[in-house]
């Protein structure tokens, strides 16, 4: 999904190009009419960003109180451990737990870029938009109206954020759905839903009040297989239609009119694009609880490391991997042997991001 | 078939509870420049906005090449006919090559993202609109004309037979105007329709071929402007009285207002 997108020329003979001016472009293979091609720094960006998740990803598994070797940790994903307590630990205990990091991450980092090229604003992240907490309200009516078992608990908040989204669509829908009224329609209902929430919990009883203060924390501690088995196959599921829909949706940031001039199906490829943001970032939740400020940061750090102006969903999900996955290693480790949840580490992390943004970012932009 | 590439039918288009166009019916001639004039909210911009199918109509018909707009395929629409809109948005920090890319998008799938004709297409329409030199700069660093001339190049890409420029020229200063407008005539000239609405009068009636005048959501006077221009119809669509006089350097009308006693 990284861009073919761009276009070049060559360069005057005259004038020697400058560093930022060199070609962008790398046709990667080219036969007849056809190429492929690839932006040079997203493409390199990307690499780095996959073995960096790579990387952290061994040293996250040898984490924990039974001390493993990162050779051990390698051995033991080959199947070769001499350590058969090792092999366990490191495939049952804390791959899940990783694989989950990275699997959520890919979501919320996909999502929150979805959701800022759609509503051509960067806050436009589901977190803001109240779609994060349409699922949690319904986790919280599951566990403390229900009093649903972990499943149910997943379910209703798959549910809770399909319905918030359907309701947000539903009141910014004036025969066609603008970005700027998704927004402040989202904002608005994202507000009662937290009040909702917050009722929810101080009316229960003091068991489910824990039990939802807990999953509203966000933990990666309960992942199980089967919880990737269904983040994996919901990814399948959307990686195709992302691909139908990714070069309609690089042009709605140049407005509704010239997207539709240039004969893109605006109101399709928005509805699609909801769709897959309101999924993913509904089952990210679901498995994890919310995991704050992901699907924000993501995008914009990737948009910066890669220096185009295309929404790079798949820089985005590779971010949103390594952001989660590290913020877990910082939860298990920051107050060892004290564990914070994932969900408070990333939302501190995405705190001083936010600020840092508003402060040196946005200040040079508008004098 | 019909010799007009683009035809409004009876068109009837609003927002919301307001009717902007009642009834209009204008056939866009090929090969030429056609202006559309009027005064602020006469409908003009409207007109062109519903040509280009970027606006639902209400009633009435819109012609591509003889054929009911709606029947096209978005994208066969677009490889027919560009629109570059008002004041259009370019996202922060594209570069001019980037952007002309984009006009491609009619003539891309999936399975065939970047061809050599792409490639060709955008180097011929950053050449043809004089921006050639500007490809690899960001499009906010270049000035208000320059600006214009990439999204005219990018509309070019597109390679259609008809192209509608919406106000093209507004908030330009002289200079970029002619600018704009001498590109306008040329590609006329090298055989493209094209339709713009313009503000500025006396521009207007030296470049149009064909000159459309609406008043009130409909259309007043039509013709070459030497043959529609008059002191009357001046007057009547935009309530001032002037002196109509030929331009001593192109012999095209020339709205001289009068001074209010």
């Amino acid at each position: 999904m990284t861009g073919p997108t761009t276009s070049s020329t060559t360069a005057p003979p005259t004038a020697p190009p400058r560093a930022d001016e060199r070609e962008p472009v790398v046709v990667l293979w080219r036969r007849h009419t056809w190429s492929v091609r690839f932006l040079r720094r997203a493409a390199l960006v990307n690499l780095a960003l996959l073995a960096a998740a790579a990387v952290l990803g061994v040293v996250a598994l040898t984490f924990g109180d039974y001390g493993i070797s990162a050779g051990q940790v390698v051995a033991a994903l080959r199947g070769h451990a001499d350590d058969p307590l090792a092999a366990y630990f490191v495939t049952d205990v804390r791959l899940p737990r990783v694989l989950g990091a990275l699997l959520v991450g890919v979501a919320l980092g996909i999502s929150g870029s979805l959701f800022q090229t759609i509503s051509g604003n960067p806050l436009g992240s589901p977190d803001v938009v109240g779609f994060t907490t349409g699922s949690a309200t319904g986790a919280l009516v599951a566990i403390i109206l229900v009093g649903a078992s972990p499943a149910g608990v997943a379910a209703g908040s798959v549910v809770g954020g399909v319905a918030t989204a359907a309701v947000i669509y539903a009141l910014a829908w004036r025969g066609g759905v603008s970005g700027m009224r998704l927004v402040l329609v989202g904002v608005g209902i994202g507000a009662a839903l937290h009040a909702v929430n917050a009722l929810l919990v101080v009316r229960a009883p003091l068991g489910a009040a824990q039990t939802a203060a807990q999953w509203q924390a966000g933990s990666l501690n309960g992942v199980t297989w089967r919880d990737l088995a269904w983040l994996a196959g919901l990814l399948v599921v959307v990686a195709p239609v992302l691909v139908l829909l990714f070069r309609g949706l690089t042009t709605l940031s140049f407005g509704d009119d010239l997207a539709t001039e240039l004969g893109v199906q605006v109101g399709h490829v928005r509805l699609g694009a909801v769709a897959a943001g309101v999924a993913l970032v509904a089952l990210a939740t679901a498995v994890t609880g919310p995991i704050a400020f992901v699907a924000l940061a993501a995008p914009h750090v990737v948009r910066r490391l890669h220096g185009t102006t295309t929404p790079a969903l798949t820089g985005s999900a590779l971010t949103g991997a390594v952001l989660v996955l590290v913020s877990d290693m910082l939860a298990q480790r920051l107050l060892a042997p004290t564990q914070l949840a994932v969900g408070v580490v990333t939302a501190a992390l995405g705190g001083v991001y936010l600020v840092a943004l508003l402060a040196f970012e946005w200040r040079k932009r508008t004098p | 078939m019909t010799a007009s590439p683009l035809q409004a039918v009876d068109l009837v288009v609003g927002y919301g509870e307001t009717t902007v166009l009642d009834g209009v019916s204008v056939d866009v001639l090929a090969g030429e420049l056609t202006v559309i004039v009027g005064p602020n909210a006469c409908g003009k911009s409207t007109l062109l906005r519903a040509l280009a199918r970027v606006l639902p109509v209400q009633g009435g018909h819109v012609r591509l090449d003889g054929r009911e707009i709606g029947e096209y395929a978005p994208k066969q629409a677009a490889r027919r006919l560009a629109l570059l809109p008002q004041q259009p948005a370019a996202p922060e920090g594209i570069t001019v090559a980037d952007l002309v890319a984009r006009g491609r998008y009619p003539h891309q799938s999936l399975l065939r993202q970047w061809s050599v004709a792409d490639q060709e297409a955008v180097d011929e329409a950053l050449a043809a609109a004089g921006v050639a030199e500007l490809a690899r700069r960001p499009v906010e660093h270049l000035s208000g004309g320059q600006r214009q001339r990439v999204w005219i190049a990018m509309t070019l890409a597109q390679a259609t037979p008809v192209l509608l420029l919406d106000e093209p020229t507004t908030y330009l200063d002289i200079a970029h105007q002619l600018e704009v407008l001498e590109l306008a005539s040329r590609l006329q000239r090298e055989g493209r329709t094209v339709v713009a609405v313009l503000h500025d009068l006396h521009l207007a009636f030296r470049y149009a071929t064909h000159l459309i005048v609406m008043h009130g959501g409909s259309v007043v006077a039509e013709g070459a402007p030497a043959d529609v221009v008059t002191p009357e119809l001046v007057e009547r669509v935009f309530s001032v009285r002037c002196r109509v006089v030929p331009d001593p350097e192109s012999g095209t009308p020339m709205v001289i207002p009068l001074r209010s006693a």
